[in-house]
């Protein structure tokens, strides 16, 4: 194979693999998340507004 | 502060002794921070085994270690002077360098990482292994003032450098300093990392990056939920850490300069590996492998003078070294059971059978029989035993690789990269995104590619044996996370713009495990910081159990003696007492079954008062179905006290 390609070729692949992980581990940390504090839980119920609103409620 | 005061003066001490013991060898280094990592790490190593000798000849006391201590520190003094003075002048010079911005964030990320260890450190110890039986191992020994087999502990036949180290917190101060060596070891590793890095990232179209991919790789090591935990915990592993990568480097140096000296120093710190955990028998093993094929290519291979016996006098050299220093604990405990590789698990169904069902004076002898009938009788577990542990082996890596299909092995790795650390740690992300890559690159350094292939083998065959237990094979992370740090410099140098990619993922994976780790330390910073007692602090994490363990040290007279049925925080414990079940896991009422029979072996044994923990025996899954510990408490104990689901009871017929 021309090296040159060769070159170009392997930049995509470090590109992409990492990328890949990257997001592969946002997303993973941010489930993560949502498991283990229940406040995400709370959001994700009732929204950023209905949780202000419930904490205000008297 | 006491404590914080007191861990540099040991550490002074002991780089002292380290630095005129290196002197004797007529090693020399090529930086400062190199110098005092082997330094302080040898004198550390010299200390561990001073206090095994003092303890061994039964004088475990605050003024025989503190006198040994105070003498190498006078004898030693000049070299101490000598790195103070150094130190003092460093910033002097004008050397701070001025760091990219890249450079700073990884500043910050150690800077804050090893503020949470710190605070880890510096608060009372809540972790299971520590307060279950370091910590009362290394109790139990400063009570005796002697080394003795105690054969209702989890690591009465386990190898046990840490535990001497802790004698010397305990000595002079308490568990916090005792959790203090800790962090020093800690630390020392990522020194050494640093330096390793540096050295083997030099690169001569970025020699400034050199620094730059170092502290890199102490982040990626340091920053690991799992380094974190062991670091800020009281276990055994930083000290498996720092002698195993400290091996390691000396292997590097001998194999660059190819004197006696490194491959001496090289077994000596593989053999002190050895001492501090049954599983840092990898370290010597790898390194011997390396030794041998480099010795063999060298000396043999192609050399023009053929010279085999130098390959096997390097071999038996570092063998011989090894298997020296790391042999007392083993050699120990094969003197008190016969099998210097005996089961912690059998030991206590050993101390069982020979405690309640025989004489109590016969309990010390060497088992003639194995008590592994004393075990549940489970069928599959039975097949297990009978095959041969090769076989077992066998058994195990293939069930995990060849049996469970493209999707699962898939996940595995994910599984194992992420998120099956022990109880849930992750290891790390960045070891996945780059490790890979490293074959992506033609390997011109015949010399590393085999580590690395090593490395990679040793890390799908350990992981595949031990599963969720990544704490089995931490030994290698430090040589990981050189090669990431060095794979990445590689990725930058032939492709800039995907190196800076790169290096922009490492600082968001870096941002988002964090808060992953944080937490930890921010319960912990009322009680480090003084914010919050002692007593409160471990309230909160022992719950009832503190508020019996007060009654007891409060109420019950000095002389009692307590066993302990499903109760383990025995670091607190301020009168003698007896296991009755480690972790509870192995507590089994059946040992009851004969109220008077049990009644007679307790007496015998001079037990006075019994603790039970009911949550924790039944969640150990040995119920009480038969109510045979019913039946006893019925006839021979009186209840005292209890809170929550811990009961006191006092032994029917003891003063």
């Amino acid at each position: 194979m021309n090296m040159k390609v060769f070159h170009n070729i392997r930049a995509l692949v470090i590109i992409g693999w990492v990328a890949f992980i990257g997001i592969c581990y946002s997303w993973y940390y941010f489930y993560y998340l949502q498991r283990a504090y229940p406040i995400l839980h709370q959001i994700n119920e009732l929204g950023i507004l209905g949780l202000l609103r419930r904490y205000f409620t008297p | 502060m006491i404590a914080v005061g007191l861990i540099i003066i040991i550490s002074g001490i002991a780089f002292g002794t380290g630095r005129v013991l290196l002197d004797r060898l007529a090693v020399q280094h090529d930086s400062l921070l190199e110098e005092f990592v082997y330094s302080t790490a040898l004198g550390l190593a010299v200390l561990i085994y001073t206090v095994l000798i003092l303890g061994l000849a039964g004088y475990l006391y605050y003024w025989s270690v503190g006198g040994i201590l105070l003498c190498s520190g006078i004898c030693t003094f000049a070299k101490i002077r000598e790195l103070c003075l150094q130190i003092w002048r460093y910033p002097r010079r004008g050397a701070w360098p001025s760091l990219s911005v890249f450079e700073k964030f990884l500043v910050c990320c150690l800077g804050l990482f090893g503020l949470v260890n710190l605070l880890l450190v510096l608060s009372p110890p809540t972790y299971g292994d520590g307060i279950h039986y370091l910590f009362p191992t290394a109790q139990t020994y400063i009570r005796h003032h002697r080394i003795e087999f105690i054969p209702y502990l989890y690591s009465a036949t386990r190898p046990k450098n840490m535990v001497m180290l802790y004698v010397l917190g305990y000595l002079f101060q308490g568990d916090i300093l005792a959790q203090l060596f800790n962090f020093v070891l800690t630390v020392l590793t990522n020194l050494l990392l640093y330096t390793t890095t540096k050295k083997y990232t030099f690169h001569s179209s970025c020699p400034s990056g050199s620094r730059e991919y170092a502290l890199l790789a102490v982040v990626i090591f340091y920053t690991m939920p799992l380094i974190q935990k062991v670091a800020g915990n009281a276990l055994s592993e930083p000290g498996v850490l720092l002698y195993g990568f400290l091996a390691f480097h000396a292997f590097l140096l001998w194999s660059q300069t190819l004197q006696f000296k490194w491959i001496i120093l090289s077994g000596v710190f593989s053999g002190v590996c050895i001492g501090f955990k049954v599983i840092g028998v990898e370290v010597p093993l790898i390194i011997g492998l390396f030794v041998f094929f480099l010795s063999w290519k060298i000396h043999y291979h192609s050399a023009k003078q053929k010279s085999f016996r130098t390959l096997v006098l390097l071999l038996s050299i570092f063998c011989v070294t090894a298997a020296v220093v790391g042999c007392p604990w083993y050699w120990l405990t094969y003197k008190w059971t016969g099998n210097p590789l005996y089961k912690a698990k059998e030991n206590i169904g050993y101390f069982w059978e020979k405690y309640v069902h025989h004489d109590a004076e016969s309990a010390f002898e060497v088992p003639s029989v194995e008590p592994s009938h004393l075990e549940p009788q489970d069928s599959h577990s039975q097949d297990v035993k009978e095959q041969s542990p090769l076989l077992a082996i066998y058994h195990q890596v293939s069930s995990n690789i060849f049996r469970s299909g493209p999707k699962k092995l898939a996940e595995a790795v994910w599984n194992i990269s992420m998120t099956k650390g022990y109880q849930g740690y992750v290891i790390t992300p960045l070891y996945l995104a780059f490790l890979p890559v490293f074959f992506l690159f033609p390997l011109k350094n015949k010399n590393i590619s085999l580590p690395v292939w090593l490395s990679v083998i040793y890390c799908v065959v350990g992981l595949n044996l031990w599963g969720p237990y990544t704490r089995y094979i931490i030994a290698i992370f430090p040589v990981l996370s050189v090669i990431t740090a060095r794979v990445i410099q590689n990725i930058y140098v032939e492709y800039k713009r995907v190196g800076q990619f790169c290096k922009l993922v490492c600082v968001l994976l870096l941002l988002l495990y964090f808060p992953a780790t944080v937490h930890k330390g921010i319960n912990k910073t009322p009680v480090a910081l003084g914010l919050e007692t002692r007593e409160a602090h471990l309230k909160q994490y022992l719950s009832s159990s503190f508020e019996v363990i007060r009654y007891v040290n409060h109420q019950i007279p000095e002389t009692a003696k307590i066993l302990l049925m499903g109760e383990y925080r025995l670091f607190l414990f301020e009168r003698d007492y007896l296991v009755g079940g480690y972790l509870s896991l192995l507590m089994r009422y059946q040992y009851f079954r004969d109220p008077h029979d049990a009644y007679r072996r307790l007496k015998l044994l001079k037990v006075t008062h019994v603790i039970l923990n009911q949550r924790k025996s039944n969640n150990s899954g040995y119920k009480d179905k038969d109510n045979y510990i019913e039946h006893f408490k019925e006839k021979y104990l009186e209840y005292l006290y209890h809170d929550s689901d811990v009961y006191l009871y006092k032994l029917k017929g003891t003063p």
